[in-house]
């Protein structure tokens, strides 16, 4: 059901814009996607919002918007929020200070706004007890008659509600000289009220701990675009470059205290990556005549090491390697930095399109590459990369002690090599160049003694160029860590309208 | 539209916001169980009551989901990465320890204080949608007897896990309701002492209410606590709470209770020794055993098999296998040959461990450099020995045959060897208190079972005495998850567990003639005095604010 309502006024220089509308919709989705009843998933919102726009001789606005939205996840009688907005612009350009000049559009934005946001990938009714099996205990002699227990799933928090975000943004729009455009945004968006297991409670509370709204995360970022069209003669071409810069910080997180206070997701990005510090490889003389680990050594956690493996460094210095040596290792593999730069240009009947588009201040983990990075291991093959392996067998004059950037090979799973560390941990960025086209449009005199329209050949690719380092010493496509890599494909094309 | 509809419309827009007569928000369709849902189904009280059992352990799925003895001198683990390893080699913390139960025995508790909570109203429960007037009522009747004890079964599973949490993490908190989100979580530990009240009282309170054999009500309920198992717990706790772990000044009235103890579940007359020691613990036959007090029941499997059979019989992959320690603590009963220290052995050693050039699985097992069970052989055990007792002989894990077999909580020897020790403890050796038995009677019983027959202790004096009966529970109790706990509680931890693991070498000479010649297997680690005790988990450390104490050295 939807309905609305609006109100447009002018007087002198001012005009007034006044907007309500109420939206109420429903769906189903059928969770097995087999059309059978039972298992449709309903879903509910109910929203009423609406605007006032004011402007003043078209040189300042301000707007305030509003929305009531209520969302069926919640418990009766805590289901809507109240999320307002207010923006303002001011156009400088109609100053009269700068009015009759022709070169110069200039608009300055600022917005403050509060959204909800009611999907969590967790659970629907959160605020509902749910009884769940906890297992079966067997009774009888002989075969047994399995007893099923029953407990709280979770406990029910009966104030779940939705997440939230507040978001402000200030921006620049200019055009210069009626051909070069750029956009200038800044933002910050506080996220809370993120829906978390509340890792506070105990253990001797003895469930699954409560959902609460208690996670917080900030983003903060910067975009910019330039954008320039000219033309010269029958040359007429269109370059621009975009880059942002994105970076969050997990505020509160309900987290349960790591052993090593370097290891902590609270205070750092989202999706952290947790590993130890390599420290090259455990050489021969680490080892007694035994084969035992020296003992001025630190003990790593992961079972019994040999040569070859590799060494971690001992952070806490308690002479042992493990959780309490973790420390953040790399960045994200989210990048931080993303850009991208195209050209368009055309003469005549040809024209050419070329996208770049980059990613900087970005890790990957090689072991998310699985069996690439993971020689033998469970029957797995073996990659180029295995190549600079530690091997030392004197006897047969193979020594790579100084020169190994890999583990030792084995076919055992191990424990040791095979766990987030700094040696696995590599730069991530790439430029790539995304799509490349070549076109001719046949000229319409020639056009036409066919009868036809327009016709034109072209010739494009896709993915045609990478620039990575992971790519050049690993061969791991920077986008696609393991499986399919990204497509390189090309295409030959001809359009013929008539 | 024109402003007026506009206004009638805002209108009835805030009219159903403010009485939801319009909200098609109430989508909610449950599928899982909800109290709404469970309403009327009266079989669902059965459901909560069971719920505190599921968290229950079985000792066949402890450490590495094996037995708990490769983290004792009983036995080493085959695997090299291994968590009774990282026991082994002392290289276990809060971070990471292999028998972490905290959270989980707390799970347990707390379905154990939600159904006691939410089952007050049992009897009406019970009689909804259902006619408790004609001859329904008889069942109706055994129903309510039934919760009735279920109720109680709970209070003593609430006190096992408790005196659970306590062999390992001495005092721990003790909570005996459900916590809400609105209640503190953030709990200091009880002392040790108030955890070993909190569980006698809970058994005294409730030990003649409980079933006595559940075999005489429906044998398929067999399995859940009884009476006797109560008391068994009971009669665990205090012999716990008088050893010298917890009893530093030697207080005697602490070892007096603990022989009470034992001696009310002796005196119940209901358990006496099963007639072979070797049968016992194979197959089902703990489920109708006169010996058995408590067992878990679990359903035909050959998983032990499949872990712990010699590495020549097919399917099998070592495992836990007994160490030369071990071994060794058997006694002779005879001269010992020289060509075989195998033979005029205690019969409990051939009925519990697999030794060189015996016969088990149908064969001669090899354990000699060179035979087919031997340490040439990759994943052989690396002891010499393997373990035999649990394990059914001869089960093809080719055809993937399995049995049924029970995990013994308490059984009736391990209650006379309580009684024992407390009894010597309490009054010396030859002292009955006016009681029907003395210490050395009580360890000479269990010595006695057909088929042991293994001749009376000597012991001149209570030191002695004292000796032979940890030495009794060493060899009666082996590989039943008793032998490190009793190292602890004796404080013979640090003097035992930090002694080299041993195994045996056997060389073949000629035909039918070997040698024997020790080894050292690896070294132990036992930090004394922090490993007497498990660290709490650091995750509770970290996030109570500093009510909850590590415990010392960790």
């Amino acid at each position: 059901m939807e309905a609305s309502v609006g109100y447009n006024r002018k007087f002198g220089e001012h005009e007034l814009l006044a907007a309500v509308n109420y939206l109420q919709y429903s769906y189903q989705v059928d969770a097995n996607q087999n059309g059978a009843a039972g298992l449709n998933i309903n879903y509910g919102y109910q929203n009423v919002g609406g605007r006032i726009h004011y402007t003043v001789n078209s040189r300042y606005s301000a707007e305030f918007g509003f929305a009531y939205s209520a969302s069926d996840n919640y418990a009766k009688g805590n289901r809507g929020g109240f999320y307002p907005a207010v923006s303002a612009a001011w156009n400088i350009s109609n100053e009269s200070f700068l009015q009759g000049q022709k070169h110069l559009a200039l608009k300055l934005r600022a917005s403050a706004g509060k959204s909800g946001y009611d999907n969590f990938s967790g659970g629907r009714y959160l605020y509902q007890l749910y009884y769940a099996n906890s297992g079966s205990f067997p009774t009888g002699n002989g075969t047994p008659t399995w007893r099923s227990g029953l407990t709280q799933a979770y406990v029910p928090n009966p104030d779940i509600f939705a997440e939230q975000s507040l978001k402000y943004n200030v921006g620049i729009d200019a055009k210069l000289f009626n051909k070069l455009d750029i956009t200038l945004d800044a933002f910050v968006d506080k996220r809370s009220g993120i829906v978390t297991l509340d890792n506070s409670l105990l253990a001797v509370f003895g469930t699954t701990p409560a959902y609460r709204n208690i996670g917080r995360v900030t983003n903060k970022g910067f975009e910019a675009s330039v954008n320039f069209s000219n033309k010269a003669g029958a040359f007429a071409y269109n370059v621009g470059a975009m880059a942002s810069f994105n970076s969050n910080k997990i505020d509160y997180m309900a987290e349960v205290p790591p052993p090593s206070l370097k290891a902590a997701q609270t205070g750092g990005p989202i999706r952290s990556t947790f590993g130890y510090v390599a420290n090259g490889f455990y050489d021969i003389t680490d080892f007694d005549a035994n084969g035992g680990l020296r003992t001025s050594l630190p003990v790593p956690n992961f079972g019994a090491v040999q040569p070859g493996d590799i060494k971690y460094v001992d952070q806490n210095g308690d002479n042992k390697i493990d959780q309490a040596d973790l420390v953040r290792v790399g960045n994200s593999y989210v990048p931080k930095f993303t850009y991208s730069f195209h050209l368009s240009t055309a003469y005549k009947g040809f024209d050419l399109r070329l996208l770049f588009q980059g990613a900087a201040s970005r890790t990957v983990n090689l072991l998310d590459a699985g069996p690439q990075a993971i020689a033998f291991v469970n029957n797995a093959t073996v990659y180029s990369m295995a190549e600079n392996r530690w091997a030392y067998y004197p006897d047969r004059s193979i020594d790579t002690r100084s020169t190994a950037t890999y583990p030792r090979l084995t076919t055992a799973a191990n424990n040791n090599n095979y766990i987030n560390s700094t040696l696995w941990i590599k730069n991530g960025d790439f430029l790539r160049l995304r799509n490349a086209e070549i076109g001719y449009n046949l000229p319409a005199t020639v056009l036409r003694k066919f009868g036809l329209l327009n016709t034109r050949i072209f010739v494009n690719g896709i993915n045609l160029l990478t620039f990575s380092s992971l790519t050049r010493n690993y061969h791991i496509d920077p986008e696609t860590m393991s499986g399919y890599t990204a497509l390189k494909s090309y295409n030959l094309g001809l359009t013929v309208n008539f | 539209m024109n402003i007026k509809n506009g206004y009638s419309l805002i209108f009835m827009i805030i009219t159903c916001l403010l009485n939801n007569s319009c909200t098609k928000l109430d989508t909610r369709i449950d599928t899982q169980l909800t109290n709404k849902n469970i309403e009327g189904d009266y079989t669902k009280v059965w459901n909560f009551g069971y719920a505190s059992y599921t968290y229950l352990r079985n000792g066949f799925s402890s450490v590495d989901d094996n037995l708990f003895a490769a983290a004792s001198d009983e036995a080493e683990q085959t695997a090299p990465i291994s968590n009774a390893q990282l026991f082994n080699e002392g290289n276990w913390s809060p971070y990471n320890n292999p028998d972490e139960v905290f959270k989980h025995h707390y799970e347990g508790i707390r379905a154990a204080n939600y159904f006691l909570e939410n089952s007050n109203d049992y009897k009406s429960f019970l009689a909804l949608n259902r006619d408790t007037m004609s001859d329904r009522q008889k069942q109706y009747k055994l129903d309510v007897q039934d919760i009735e004890w279920l109720r109680n079964e709970n209070r003593v599973l609430r006190a096992y896990y408790y005196l659970d949490l306590a062999k390992r993490y001495g005092g721990v908190p003790l909570v005996t309701k459900t916590l809400l989100l609105t209640d503190d979580t953030d709990l200091p530990s009880a002392s040790y002492n108030d955890i070993i009240s909190f569980v006698v009282s809970e058994i005294d309170a409730v030990k003649d209410s409980l079933q006595s054999d559940w075999r005489t009500f429906d044998v398929a309920k067999a399995g859940r606590i009884t009476k006797g198992a109560a008391l068994a717990i009971k009669s665990q706790a205090l012999l716990y709470a008088a050893s010298p772990l917890h009893n530093s000044s030697n207080d005697k009235s602490k070892w007096e209770n603990a022989a009470k103890a034992a001696r009310e579940v002796i005196t119940l007359g209901r358990y006496s020794l099963h007639n072979s020691y070797q049968n016992l613990f194979v197959i089902d036959n703990t489920g109708n055993s006169p010996e058995t007090i408590w067992d878990i029941r679990l359903g035909a499997s050959n998983a032990l098999e499949r872990k712990n059979y010699p590495i020549a019989t097919p399917g099998g992959s070592s495992g836990v296998t007994p160490s030369q320690n071990l071994v060794s603590a058997y006694e002779y009963k005879g001269t010992p040959d020289p060509n075989n220290p195998y033979a005029n052995r205690d019969p409990r050693l051939g009925f519990s461990i697999v030794t060189n050039n015996s016969n088990w699985n149908g064969r001669i097992m090899e354990m000699w450099i060179g035979g087919r069970d031997g340490s040439n052989v990759i994943n052989s055990s690396k002891t010499g020995y393997y373990l035999k007792k649990f394990l059914n002989d001869n089960l093809n894990l080719v055809k993937n045959e399995t049995k049924v077999r029970n995990w013994i909580v308490f059984r009736y020897a391990g209650i006379l060897l309580n009684y024992a020790e407390a009894m010597n403890e309490a009054f010396g050796p030859d002292n009955a208190n006016g009681w029907e038995l003395t210490a050395r009677q009580a360890v000479n019983l269990v010595r006695s079972r057909p088929g042991v027959n293994m001749p009376a202790v000597v012991a001149a004096g209570q030191g002695e005495m004292r000796e032979k009966i940890k030495h009794e529970r060493q060899i009666e109790l082996a590989f039943e998850d008793h032998r490190y706990w009793d190292l602890l509680r004796w404080k013979d931890a640090e003097s035992v567990l930090s002694q080299p693991l041993k195994g045996i070498v056997v060389t073949k000479n000629t035909a039918n003639s070997f040698s024997y010649s020790e080894t050292t297997v690896e070294k132990r680690v036992f930090i004394a005095p922090k490993m007497y005790y498990y660290p709490l988990p650091y995750t509770e450390i970290g996030k109570s604010k500093g009510k909850l104490q590590q415990n010392p050295g960790w």
